[in-house]
């Protein structure tokens, strides 16, 4: 088989100085599905949009069909032949099916539109692909499965080759994962070459013709699928990651500080959360770790008072259904949100109106402000969290690292008697990291019970004491003896390759 | 803090003194076209406010309306929301001060209090509907409080008409006899004590915006919504409650500007102070002490263009475009402060 499509030296650095891509390299041979696999974070999505042109690369050349092309914006890559169904849908609700495929490239009658050919024309696609979609039928109106076609429909109507999907399974059914792949595998007898991004190993298997594995912005590897076994594949995207040496003391899990009984959380078509039930002990740091998107953001939502759940979810011994937030955190639960710009900081404030927002109402006389003993204490924390920057510095002005800090001050200031660290060193320096996780673990030596969640994997292992792997909105084993496990063993649980019966 | 303060401080001169070089040059250009006296326009501009205590009293009084649309429209905005309530509180706040005090009878300050009391009280109520509005249903509260306020004037109008009026004089309220009106600070030039009560709303809310628990959680929410919501602020509370107190502050300013200045309600329309409320607003950063600065300046800029106007040679309309002018100078910050990170400054 020919090469159709190549990719080489791909770097992409950020204004921030972020390093999505490095070297990475891609080839695509005419009529083949090939995957794209890798972590999050590993660079997949940035090197299919720096082939779709909505991105562009930093240093690297792409080359098709053995020419060189500069794709500069999605626009090109579509006359290149190149299409791009991305994993949130971009329809217009209010119009019908026929009219969203045909979107900016129209088919005109004069001056107007010329509807029949356009329904026809899609009926034809739908037909020909095995694609059961009313043309006429409201975009808004149809399930999440049928939407995506609608997307496939308008790369194909756009005469891509070269179609790029974005985790396409992330949002379907197993059903309707089956009926799509069926589609795919039409596509591909039609000439068509298709990239799926994923992180799922059974699909890889099951669809893929060959796989080009990355890991921290790099291509690891390119593989057929019919050379490796599931096992091979895990081991090739995890990698071996460092375990960072964080002293801590034997756990000594005392009461129960968070019990999980039969929680369950709707999605679009399959539940985000499926009948989940754990328990975290004080004295003890929980892992909850997962591919994104797997449920425990759902389960930190669910014992943080932001959504609504089916089930019972217990906080400090009290059923938390229907109670605020600040009730919850009277409780005696600190959390550390994933987002520290929109929702773990007010960007436009000091540090020092930073850290008094979870407590501000308790240090007040007659309503107002208590601001000697405030600001005293803000000075104090600033100090113990080795924040750089001084009480009345706007927050904005800080390093992640710093920001984080502000953040990690305030929530373990509280003397809480469980933590809920959500991500809480991404994208922050590794001087920051060692110091918030010793914080972490200070607080567990002192009884503190801690719900970790982590898409690091060194994190994960140097500060565990157990973890519970999530997959498909379901616990898919839990690990008492963090010490002897392996990454390659906890990624086959994270892959979905494995899971321990009990578990559940 | 204190950097942060002169920068911004510094940003803000710069910007009057925009507004003012570009309301000269319109002026000054309007003066070459009508073929007017140019020495006479700009000396009637710049010193005309205070040739006398006259004019000087004219300033005070013309920055009464202002002080309390400017500090309404500061507390919501404060707090992420663009009611424009603020219009018809004030409005209907005057309307029911010039309805109650002559009911209440002749009693000297208690009458005037009373009345500008209850006008907070209902036009705060009013004000609640499109506040829940906003917070429960998600309603826009730029939308539904611009229809409250012609909702507001339309009822005034037909009471104005019927119930409400002055039977030996239409379309008005009864006269006020001076025990019902707020008393005069100085019986020469008539300068109201109004003008008191707008400064200690100015800088009470002040304090309550930041230096107390309740402005703080205001602050946040405006701030950061998800943020207020994480950390346990009830962010909707809020949302309701910034939108409430601005509209009983512009219900107490529209009663007092009434009890002061006038001897009858008889306003024909919409008097368009609770819309300079916004201007006062953004000139002053959206903080309440530095309202009646605000307030002061385009209180002078007003009467500078009034005394303009009494020389004859350039139309009352130039004022208008003047203030156009101002309003887009300011209008552009107001936005884009709303929007900048960090570095605002506070109290």
């Amino acid at each position: 088989m020919s090469e159709l499509l190549c990719m080489k030296g791909i770097t992409k650095r950020y204004g921030n100085g972020v390093l999505a891509n490095e070297d990475a390299s891609f080839s695509l041979r005419e009529g083949e599905i090939h995957a794209i696999a890798g972590e999050n974070g590993a660079g997949k999505s940035t090197l299919m949009k720096i082939l779709f042109g909505a991105e562009q690369p930093t240093e690297g050349t792409i080359s098709l069909r053995g020419k060189p092309v500069k794709i500069s914006s999605p626009r090109v890559a579509t006359e290149l032949g190149i299409g791009m169904v991305y994993q949130h849908f971009m329809l217009v609700d209010e119009l019908p099916v026929y009219l969203n495929v045909f979107l900016g490239v129209e088919k005109r009658k004069g001056l107007l539109l010329d509807k029949q050919a356009m329904i026809d024309a899609t009926r034809a696609l739908c037909e020909k692909y095995d694609m059961p979609v009313d043309p006429t039928a409201l975009c808004g109106d149809l399930p999440v499965g049928l939407r995506q076609k609608v997307e496939i429909l308008k790369v194909l109507a756009r005469e891509a080759k070269i179609i790029i999907l974005d985790e396409p399974t992330a949002v379907l059914t197993p059903q309707e994962t089956e009926q799509l792949f069926h589609q795919l595998r039409i596509l591909r007898d039609n000439k068509h070459t298709i990239v799926i991004i994923t992180h799922k190993l059974k699909e890889m298997k099951e669809l893929c013709d060959r796989i080009t594995i990355m890991r921290q912005g790099k291509t690891v590897g390119v593989v057929d699928v019919c050379d490796v076994d599931e096992q091979k594949l895990s081991e090739l995207m995890v990698g071996s990651t460092v375990r960072l040496k964080v002293e801590k003391a034997p756990v000594r899990a005392g009461e129960v500080v968070a019990e999980m009984k039969k929680v369950t959380v709707p999605g679009s078509g399959k539940p985000k959360l499926d009948s989940v039930s754990f328990v975290a002990r004080a004295g003890e740091i929980l892992c909850l770790a997962g591919v994104e998107g797997n449920g425990q953001q759902q389960a930190i939502e669910c014992l943080t008072g932001q959504i609504a759940y089916s089930g019972s979810v217990q906080v400090l011994g009290e059923e938390i259904l229907g109670k605020s937030i600040r009730k919850i955190r009277d409780l005696g639960m600190a959390h550390i949100p994933e987002d520290r710009m929109t929702m773990g900081t007010d960007q436009r404030a000091s540090l020092h109106e930073n850290l008094i927002s979870v407590d501000f109402d308790r240090n007040t006389r007659l309503g107002f402000l208590k601001s000697k003993h405030l600001k005293a204490r803000s000075e104090k924390q600033l100090k113990d969290f080795l924040v750089k920057g001084e009480r009345q510095t706007p927050i904005s002005m800080l390093s992640g690292g710093n920001m984080q800090k502000v953040v990690v001050a305030r929530e373990l200031s509280q003397q809480p008697r469980l933590v809920i660290a959500n991500q809480p060193t991404r994208g922050v320096d590794v001087g920051a990291i060692a110091f918030i996780h010793e914080k972490l673990v200070e607080l567990r030596d002192q009884g503190c019970g801690i719900i970790l969640v982590s898409a690091d994997m060194s994190e994960v292992f140097s500060l565990a004491d157990r973890i519970i792997v999530f997959h498909e909105g379901k616990i898919a084993a839990e690990i008492t003896d963090v010490e002897n496990t392996t990454e390659q063993q906890l990624g086959r649980y994270m892959l979905g390759v494995e899971r321990m019966e009990a578990a559940q | 803090m204190k950097k942060n303060m002169i920068k911004s401080l510094c940003s803000l001169l710069f910007r009057l003194a925009l507004a003012v070089a570009v309301a000269a040059i319109v002026l000054a250009g309007a003066c070459i076209l009508m073929d007017g006296d140019l020495q006479e326009v700009m000396t009637a501009f710049f010193l005309g406010p205070i040739e006398d205590e006259y004019a000087i009293a004219e300033i005070l009084r013309e920055m009464v309306p202002l002080i309390f649309t400017g500090v309404a429209v500061s507390l919501m905005v404060r707090c992420g929301q663009f009611n424009m309530f603020v219009e018809g509180a004030f409005f209907g706040g005057a309307f029911l001060a010039g309805v109650l005090a002559p009911v209440l009878g002749e009693h000297f300050l208690l009458t005037p209090i009373i009345a500008i009391l209850a006008a907070a009280v209902v036009m705060g109520a009013v004000g609640y509907i499109p506040a829940k509005m906003k917070s429960s249903l998600g309603v826009n509260e730029f939308v539904s409080s611009l229809m409250l306020n012609y909702i507001v004037y339309w009822v005034v109008m037909y009471l104005i008409h019927g119930v409400a009026a002055d039977p030996d004089y239409p379309n008005a309220t009864m006269y006020l006899e001076d025990a019902m009106r707020l008393p005069l600070l100085n019986e020469d030039t008539e300068l109201s004590s109004n003008l008191i009560i707008a400064l200690l709303v100015a800088v009470g809310s002040g304090l309550f915006l930041f230096k107390t628990k309740w402005g703080y959680a205001l602050r946040m929410t405006g701030d950061n919504a998800n943020f207020a919501v994480y950390s346990g602020i009830r962010a909707k509370r809020y949302v309701t409650a910034s939108q409430v107190i601005g509209a009983s502050l512009a219900g107490m300013g529209g009663a007092s500007f009434l009890l002061g200045n006038y001897y009858r309600f008889q306003w024909a329309s919409l008097p368009n102070y609770g819309f300079d409320g916004f201007v006062i607003a953004s000139i002053a950063g959206n903080n309440p002490y530095a309202v009646p600065l605000a307030a002061l300046f385009l209180g002078y800029l007003r009467v500078g263009a009034l005394q303009v106007s009494r020389l004859g040679d350039i139309p009352n309309e130039v004022i208008y475009v003047i203030q156009a002018i101002i309003i887009i100078l300011f209008g552009a910050q107001f936005v884009l402060s709303r929007k900048k990170k960090g570095g605002k400054k506070h109290a």
